[in-house]
């Protein structure tokens, strides 16, 4: 023992929950020192257990963390908005110089007069344009938090004063909330049923688990590296692991036994293959099919199919029985042949498309059909892209024909949807998603205003009204919200005037000039950024404000959960933590909820938006509302609670229920006793019935069974000529989309360094295509195609398939010139992503069909051609703007 | 004595380990046993190496740190006697005494010592032993591993039961008797799978026998599922593979030269004439 030596003295140890999982924060001197992964106390913690012929597994007392997780005393004082800024050429009484946003520098200015020029700004909106001129957005993934959460203190604000809400579409799941509710319903967590006690069943009874695009290792969101354990845990029992991607992902360099790399965009021919290989073998469960399913053969087609008026589009077929001599328009007819196209889905025809080997895809057909397997394929890139809702209905069948539901066969996926035991007596604090403040306050205020923009069409909405379009919500409680007609402006309702974004950095839109455009439109008066961190959104904005981080702040959270849109999800051991206050605010930061409740006292709605309380007195109702066995000073003081397991615990494993029950049994845990399967015909519609009341037979875009359909700038589009590469853009590993970007010790970690010393976005290419263009390790490249241009490092690896090369989005943009679409330093792949619907059903994300090319980058040229930019003029984080 | 224990084919490269280590040191000054930790340095750093080819490759991360010899290179190199090794086995670089000559950092066969040119000092792990004497656990970087690839333990008091694999040390040829303990460390495989060309049909369940040319030693295994194999653990070398099934003819590739990785690509074996 060293004496004088102790770490430990005046050292102050708090609790707080972050989106990378519960830490333990340390603080001397009101500084943190130290920011760990939470421990549980053993005395605190009753485990769940799993147990097979004697090899156990529990979950771990100390929390999986994911990577920014353990930085984050580093982002506490570092890139921070520390106090109000306003851009220095925006006078809200004078010139305004839209123009220049993203291009001048900022001043700072004190909260009084922030206050003030909100509030004037408010009543004069409010005043001329009534109160849809006021917008919202916010960034997807910002601070954890309950209270101190989007859907808490800026959707209370929003409604009571009224405002447009600019919305995104379900990103992290595109195509199953596209597709997923015409197949069977929409489940609460939109498209995607939920996924109770699937641990339990994969470890018991799953022999293969198929990860196809799925890569839930570092992305499991908020559940932290949760499953890292689990997989380990799954190989020592022997279960077999296949992964079909085109990138040996995380968890296929940790647990895959075969790596089956496929082309982006082509699964569907690859499924349509393996349905061909169980029909030709009779290795499917066609009792299941024929009971609770609706389309799969001719002989269970919904009502109503071949009547006028399919016959009076087709007189021959009049009288025609289906695949005689007449195509049928089952999901067997397509498969075999005797549909409309007349094209066997054979693995022959699928290898063309997808280059997996037909006898490969024949092989994995058979080993599937012969073993309880794990499909994990929900959310994932092959979703979120042109088509994506046939790969959601396509996979969705696939794992009908298997009997989802009998042991040991589960579909689950990387977001969210796994789960073992999670006991729903157990009443915790809210997820992030179910309301915070506004689930305890006496009095919630509905938005008077209807309007709404989905963020793909807000461009032209800022530069070219009127404009209208289908769906694009972000909450869609039904299939029939995608066919909403949206209109902007809509009728009775102003032109967005002001803009406030809680949060930088968005939800990283695709194409993302777009977004920039659009904060440079004239009409857009006002551009308000309220973010802890100066970065991409905050660049453009008139007025910054500085927000607290976690550490700053009190709230009550569950940690991983999102909210009971998807119920029972986590691997770990289930608590609730309080997220005590470990130091003051840094600099003159506030919480959003602070800054709202006093523009609200200033706009005269002071009391209706806080009815008196304040942080503390609304967490003591959000904790009275739990079932924590603890007084709210107790949970406050200990920090965290540990839900114990239950001996009498019952399981609930997906879809056993409505497998194992006759269509239409009410489910004795859905509200109202309905059934499990919300479809028009109570089944698995296989065959979509309100696809066909809504599009007709034969929509090229949405069939009325799954299809594959070559994507738009995919394989086979005619734009590959040009740029040869399909992009794959999976989440970044070291960040949290684009949170912690300037991370030097996450940086250190995965950026390459150029020549001249910049961390560089990385690139990864196969041997085959670096060589060809003569590339090598470390190399800086242009990436390009027609929508931007952007510069990376070259990671040279196997892990990408040839053809396909890996970039993430997210980079703090780095402009060389104030022009929007100039060349991006930072390496962001939202500047060459694609920003087109997925198809004419639906309007968003479709980010991942992307086709581009790359060469070698002439550095010293670059510094001639634009001496200011790559002197970060205009770069994300330079406030100056000088 | 405590050590840490390393099993790289657990690791995930999350580099937990790593920024749990600059958590700790960079910003706090854990004098006489550490000074504040100097920019760019990795007390422990996960190394990455491909081994193998296209789809079957593999991504060996091996986290290496201080290996806190029983006979420390660097402390015999130290012309200042600013390196000693403590009861418990760690060695410590007195911040204090360093002069910084850089010769420590020179003998290390490990590439674990840095040198901080703010403070003119060389700098390395020091196993936590600052919380270690306050009564913690275990260290930083053990306890931010959220896949137990590093852990604290008595490596002389592993059962049967805990140990899964045999003990290794990194580097023994060096001679200064590692401490640190390491378990499946990265060794070479061969892989491929196997199929009936003119069937179109992945083989399952051949028998595969890889043998050493010169050496004599033997692996066995079997296809598996979509005919893929992979052999692991397998010493360096040349090797024969031979590929024998009823009905097929027996095929053997020889020549194979075993480093890392080896993908053999798809076999092909012919039917037998009935």
């Amino acid at each position: 023992m060293n004496a004088g030596l102790n770490p430990d003295a005046g050292v102050k140890r708090f609790t707080t929950c972050s989106t990378a999982g519960p830490l333990f924060v340390h603080v001397k001197d009101e500084k943190i020192i130290r920011v760990e992964p939470l421990t549980f106390a053993e005395e605190d913690v009753v485990p769940w257990r799993l147990d097979v012929n004697g090899k156990g597994y529990e979950p771990p007392r100390t929390a999986p963390v994911l990577p920014w997780g353990i930085t984050s005393k580093k982002m506490a004082y570092e890139q921070r908005v520390l106090y109000p800024q306003k851009r220095v050429d925006w006078d809200p009484k004078g010139q305004r110089n839209i123009q220049n946003r993203g291009k001048s520098g900022f001043e700072r200015i004190s909260w009084d007069e922030t206050f003030k020029i909100l509030e004037d700004e408010y009543n004069r909106i409010l005043d001329t344009y009534g109160p849809s001129a006021l917008c919202y957005a916010f960034s997807a993934h910002p601070e954890w938090g309950s209270l101190h959460y989007l859907f808490s203190d800026l959707m209370r604000f929003r409604d009571m004063i009224g405002g447009t809400f600019l919305e995104f579409t379900p990103n992290s799941w595109e195509g199953w909330a596209s597709g997923g509710p015409f197949l069977w319903g929409v489940w609460m967590g939109h498209g995607m049923p939920p996924a109770p006690d699937t641990v339990q069943d994969i470890t018991n009874d799953s022999e293969l688990i198929v990860l196809w695009g799925n890569d839930p290792m570092f992305h499991n969101v908020y559940n932290g590296i949760d499953t890292a354990r689990l997989w380990q845990y799954w190989k020592e029992l022997g279960k077999t692991v296949i992964l079909i991607d085109p990138l040996l992902n995380e968890t296929g360099l940790a647990a895959a036994d075969i790596w089956l790399p496929i082309y982006p965009g082509t699964d569907n021919a690859m499924a349509a293959a393996i349905a061909y290989q169980w029909i030709m073998d009779g290795t499917f469960d066609q009792a299941y099919l024929d009971s609770h399913c609706i389309g799969f053969d001719e002989d269970h087609m919904p009502d109503g199919v071949y009547d006028e008026p399919y016959l009076e589009a087709h007189p021959a077929w009049r009288g025609v029985l289906p695949t005689s001599t007449r195509p049928g328009l089952s999901f067997k007819s397509y498969i075999l042949g005797e549909g409309p196209d007349g094209i066997a889905k054979t693995p022959q025809w699928a290898a063309g498309i997808c280059g997996i080997e037909a006898r490969r895809i024949v092989a994995l057909a058979k080993a599937w059909a012969s073993r309880p397997t794990s499909f994990w394929v929900m959310e994932g890139g092959a979703c979120r892209r042109t088509f994506g809702h046939e790969f959601a209905r396509m996979m969705g069948t696939l794992a009908m024909m298997q009997g989802l539901g009998k042991p040991g066969s589960n579909i689950i996926g990387t977001g969210l949807s796994l789960s073992g035991p999670y006991d729903m007596r157990q009443l915790g604090p809210t997820g992030y998603a179910d309301g915070g403040m506004n689930v305890v306050l006496d009095k919630y205020y509905p938005n008077p205003v209807p309007a709404k923009i989905t963020f793909t069409k807000f461009m032209d909405c800022m530069y070219d009204p009127p404009q209208k379009w289908r769906g694009g919500h972000l909450d869609n409680f039904g299939p029939e919200m995608f066919f909403d007609e949206v209109e902007y402006p809509m009728s009775g309702c102003s032109e967005v005037k002001l803009l406030w974004l809680r949060g930088s950095t968005l939800t990283n839109p695709p194409n993302n000039k777009n977004q920039f455009k659009a904060y440079r439109a004239e009409g857009l008066e006002t551009l308000i950024v309220a973010a802890p961190w100066f970065d991409r959104d905050c660049r453009y904005a008139d007025i910054v404000l500085p927000i607290t981080t976690i550490f700053e702040r009190q709230d009550i959270t569950e940690p991983g959960s999102v909210g009971q849109y998807v119920p029972p999800s986590y691997n770990s051991l289930r608590s609730a933590v309080y997220n005590q206050k470990a130091i003051e605010p840094v600099g003159e930061s506030m919480t959003d909820l602070d800054i709202f409740a006093e523009l609200a006292n200033r706009l005269g709605r002071g009391e209706d938006y806080m009815e008196g309380n304040t942080e503390e007195t609304i967490l003591q109702k959000m904790f009275a509302r739990t079932e924590i066995p603890m007084t709210y000073d107790e949970f406050k003081e200990k920090g965290y609670f540990v839900w114990p397991n239950l001996p009498d615990y019952q399981p609930n494993k997906q879809f056993a229920f409505y497998r194992d029950n006759p269509v239409g049994t009410p489910a004795p845990w859905m509200p109202g006793g309905r059934s499990v399967m919300e479809t028009p015909t109570g089944k698995v519609e296989i065959y979509s019935t309100l696809i066909h009341a809504f599009y007709g037979d034969d929509n090229p875009e949405i069939p009325c069974v799954p299809h594959y359909i070559p994507e738009v700038e995919g394989r086979f589009d005619e734009k590959r000529a040009e740029f040869p590469l399909q992009m794959l853009m999976a989440h970044p590993k070291f960040r949290f989309h684009g949170k912690y970007d300037k991370n030097e010790w996450l940086s250190e970690n995965y950026k390459v360094v150029g020549p001249d010393g910049y961390n560089y976005e990385p690139i990864m290419l196969n041997p085959v295509d670096a060589a060809a263009r003569a590339l090598v390790d470390g190399d800086i490249v242009r990436a390009f195609n027609d929508r931007g241009e952007i510069l990376a490092g070259v990671v040279v690896s196997d892990r990408i398939m040839p053809g396909v090369s890996w970039m993430s989005y997210g980079a703090w943009n780095d402009p060389m010139e104030p022009e929007i679409g100039a060349l991006d330093r930072s390496g962001d792949g939202n500047c060459l992503s694609y920003s087109g619907p997925q198809s004419t059903h639906h309007i968003g994300g479709a980010f991942n069909s992307v086709l581009f090319d790359v060469e070698k980058a002439d550095l010293a040229a670059l510094v001639a051609a634009y001496p200011e930019g790559m002197a970060g003029r205009w770069s994300t984080w330079n406030r100056k703007g000088e | 004595m405590k050590t840490i224990l390393v099993d790289p084919s657990r690791c995930l490269q999350c580099c937990n380990c790593q920024n749990s280590c600059k958590d700790e040191y960079c910003d706090n000054d854990w004098s006489p046993l550490a000074a504040k930790q100097g920019p760019g340095q990795f007390w422990i750093k996960v190394h990455e190496t491909q081994s193998g080819t296209g789809s079957r490759m593999r991504l060996d991360r091996v986290p290496i740190l201080c290996q806190h010899c029983e006979k420390p290179a660097c402390m015999n190199a130290c012309p200042n006697k600013a390196i000693h090794q403590r009861d418990d086995g760690i060695v410590i670089i007195d911040p204090a005494k360093c002069k910084g000559c850089g010769s420590c950092k020179a003998a290390c066969g490990y590439g674990v010592i840095y040198f901080n040119d703010e403070a003119g000092i060389s700098q390395k792990c020091t196993m936590c032993a600052h919380l270690l004497d306050a009564g913690w656990e275990k260290p930083r970087c053990v306890n931010a591993c959220p896949v137990d690839a590093i852990s604290y333990v008595d490596v002389g008091e592993l059962t049967d039961v805990d140990m899964y694999a045999p003990l290794e040390r990194m580097y023994p040829e060096l001679e200064t008797k590692p401490r640190v303990a390491y378990v499946n460390l990265p060794m070479p495989f061969v892989a491929g799978a196997v199929y009936s060309p003119n069937e179109d049909l992945c083989l399952e369940k051949v028998d595969l026998h890889l043998e050493g040319q010169a050496t004599g030693i033997a692996y066995c295994a079997q296809s598996s599922m979509l005919g893929e194999f992979r052999i692991e653990g397998v010493q360096p070398g040349i090797y024969a593979l031979t590929f024998s099934k009823d009905g097929y003819d027996t095929k053997t590739i020889s020549r194979l030269d075993v480093r890392d990785g080896l993908n053999v690509g798809d076999v092909g074996l012919i039917k037998t004439p009935t």
